[in-house]
């Protein structure tokens, strides 16, 4: 009788023990994620996450944004290998979103909308219902060399509008300097260059339904500024080593582009450090309203196949919906969040060595980022891309691009 | 006699060995061969984009192909771009084995060693190495084009030459690899043949043309037909250096089957632009077999 009663309590302290042993243990989640977002999420946010969680680790799986991409693509289609939380570029987020193999986000994140900006989140949203928080949103600013604009007497004040920064451009010419930086082949690099410049203007190729805007006289002016822009600018393939030589040996100015393009110039051009400001984006005309254009950045989903939706939450919502979260990603790579509160944090107003001290972040806050409706974007770039390359280099008019650019997009949707 | 001793008799386990040899090969093909290519041929007639069940449509992607331009275009690319690298690639790689052949050549070791490197090295470094090399700023083929007083070019830029540029990093990467190969080739025909012909008063080229190259066949059949599938199939250069543009000027239809499949989320049109891809591959391997081989 001992004997049974005494196997009976060993059982039931071993069945208890197990059923222990979940709690015990930790959730692990996996993230996807490239670039400076990894970095930051490596560095900062995960360690901080976990303390802040200790039931849950992250486990961080770092690669290329179209390499992760097609994995994602392929796990989604496949049912297997999915994430719990991935990065997704929001310029080729839209086919995901109708997809139907992502967690709808809407009920969870709705409390934040109010804080985020209002162009990131519409880019977010397919059929009401929101499918990615919104992360970075890498708007426009201007970088430039400090030391070519004392060597020439140049303020950079003085550059208020686009025609002032041609003219500068034009005199830099004469001195053999080229004002800045375009890409050809364009590529989807060149697209999103003109695609940042339109914006910037409040411009969009589609309406927020996702139809091509017809007989649209802001594309085609800011393609007709494109072709000026040319004139003064060094035009080579986006990832030509001689882009940075140029910076390097003091032959290319600024570079009007995407504030991430900063963690880039400090990588691959570590001794221009101190040499390098940043000016904002110049307006369209003196009286314009001073705004800026977004290159698109990204957004963090859950796939519906990740077992985890709990925790992966939890890990989106502190990365993308809380001040520290949004600072880590400023801090590793001017990675400009979505999320408005973020904005106060001191992480945003430290000088950076870089740029000599200055504060980069002035250069964003002054601009306010209109709305960019991305569908089919993937496809568009192409389109927009064979444009700008036929005009530079084939001497077609701004016109006749644009007609193309129309005609094509138009077969699209 | 049961059953199970049946099965496990000696006479079942010698007829069932090659099977069960076979079986782990069987097991891999279908997995990973088989399947795969039926199920694209599948995918192939149907409007697919990844994420969704895919939607059958019969040939309807067939024959979008053949109205679509930069298809057309992607096509025209890689079959001019595959006979313009494949005459050189022969005709050089032939060029080096011959001199790597030569009887008096020192250091031949060493020489066989670099000719090979091209190819070992890491794609990326070689690609950033040749936008170095093909730079419209400062890069070193317009330095040595200013040496000689002419205009400098963009070299990956202009439509007109970018493919020209792409087919000559392909070719540094592979005329030592296939100089090797046909090396191989050479080292087995026998030297009494050659002097048979010197004997006879052949010289150098003679002796080359009418008597190295004939017994070479074999070998230089197989690089053709190698190289030619490694030329239609060519993806990566084009698209490290200027991702099939500018103006579609260096598309491959490799490059438009990725953009297709994993790009713009077309996978069916994806799936039916590589079966097109394999017949002309097949028809291009099939033609260039004959032709190469018909004395044999």
């Amino acid at each position: 009788m001992l004997r049974r009663l005494v196997v009976i309590l060993v059982a039931c302290t071993l069945i208890a023990a197990g059923a222990a042993m979940p709690a015990l243990a930790r959730e692990k989640i996996t993230v996807w994620a490239w670039g400076e977002a990894a970095i930051a999420i490596q560095e900062q946010i995960k360690p901080d996450f976990e303390k802040l969680y200790p039931d849950i680790e992250v486990e961080l799986v770092q690669m290329g944004p179209w390499d992760l991409m097609d994995k994602l693509l392929i796990s989604i289609a496949s049912g297997v290998g999915a994430p719990d939380v991935s990065e997704v570029l929001r310029r080729a987020f839209s086919p995901y979103a109708e997809s139907g193999g992502l967690v709808d986000l809407t009920e969870l994140a709705s409390k934040y909308e109010n804080d985020v900006l209002p162009a990131a989140w519409a880019q977010s949203v397919f059929d009401g219902k929101l499918y990615g928080a919104p992360g970075d949103t890498n708007p426009g600013w201007v970088m430039y060399n400090k030391e070519i604009f004392d060597q020439y007497g140049l303020d950079p004040e003085a550059i208020v509008t686009w025609q002032d920064f041609l003219e500068v451009g034009q005199k830099l010419k004469e001195q053999g300097v080229y004002m800045t930086q375009l890409s050809i082949p364009a590529g989807s690099w060149g697209a999103n260059h003109y695609t940042l410049f339109l914006n910037s203007r409040g411009g969009n190729l589609f309406t927020p339904e996702g139809q091509v805007i017809r007989n649209n006289e802001l594309a085609l002016d800011t393609l007709r500024f494109y072709n000026e822009l040319k004139e003064v600018a060094l035009a080579l393939p986006q990832n030509d080593p001689a882009i940075w030589t140029a910076w390097k040996e003091g032959r290319l100015a600024t570079m009007a582009h995407n504030a991430g393009q900063a963690a880039v110039l400090k990588q691959l051009a570590p001794e221009l450090s101190g040499k390098i400001r940043v000016m904002p984006w110049p307006l369209w005309a003196p009286n314009a309203p001073a705004t800026t254009g977004q290159w698109g950045g990204a957004n963090w989903v859950i796939p519906e196949a990740s077992t985890k939706k709990e925790a992966a939450w939890k890990f989106i919502e502190y990365m993308t919906f809380t001040k520290e979260g949004a600072a880590a990603m400023w801090s590793a790579g001017q990675l400009m969040p979505s999320y408005i509160p973020a904005l106060e944090t001191p992480a945003f107003y430290e000088p950076d060595p870089f740029f000599g001290g200055q504060v980069p972040f002035d250069a964003i806050r002054a601009r306010e980022i209109p709305p960019l409706y991305q569908y089919e974007w993937i496809r568009a770039e192409e389109i927009i891309g064979n444009a700008i390359d036929a005009m530079f280099l084939q001497g077609v008019s701004p016109e006749q691009a644009w007609n193309m650019i129309e005609s094509n997009l138009a077969r699209l949707r | 006699m049961n059953l199970i001793q049946k099965f496990f008799s000696h006479k079942t386990r010698r007829r069932a060995a090659p099977y069960l040899f076979l079986l782990p090969f069987i097991v891999l093909f279908t997995t990973f061969w088989a399947g795969p290519i039926i199920s694209s041929m599948y995918l192939s007639l149907t409007r697919w984009n990844g994420l969704r069940p895919p939607q059958f449509i019969g040939f309807e992607n067939y024959a979008r192909l053949f109205s679509d331009p930069v298809f057309q275009k992607a096509l025209q690319n890689t079959l001019i771009g595959a006979v313009v690298y494949d005459v050189l690639l022969v005709l050089m790689a032939l060029a080096l084995a011959l001199v790597l052949h030569l009887p008096f050549l020192r250091w031949k070791s060493f020489f066989r060693g670099v000719s090979i490197l091209p190819v070992t090295m890491s794609l990326a470094v070689v690609a950033f190495v040749f936008q170095l090399i093909y730079s419209a700023q400062g890069g070193l083929l317009n330095q040595l084009l200013g040496l000689v007083g002419a205009p400098p070019r963009n070299w990956l830029g202009d439509p007109n030459i970018a493919l020209g540029s792409i087919i000559g990093l392909r070719l540094w990467r592979a005329v030592g690899y296939y100089a090797i190969i046909l090396l191989a080739g050479l080292q087995n025909i026998p030297e009494e043949l050659s002097e048979a012909a010197w004997i006879d008063g052949a010289n150098w080229f003679q002796t080359t043309w009418h008597v190295t190259i004939p017994l070479l066949r074999p070998v230089l059949a197989f690089v053709i037909v190698t190289s030619t599938i490694w030329a239609l199939q060519l993806f990566d250069e084009p698209w490290l250096l200027t991702q099939g543009g500018p103006l579609d000027a260096t598309k491959t239809v490799v490059i438009y089957l990725y953009q297709n499949s994993f790009r713009f989320l077309t996978l069916g049109y994806g799936a039916a632009i590589s079966y097109i891809l394999t017949l002309v591959i097949i028809a291009i391997s099939v033609i260039q077999l004959r032709l190469t081989m018909t004395r044999d």
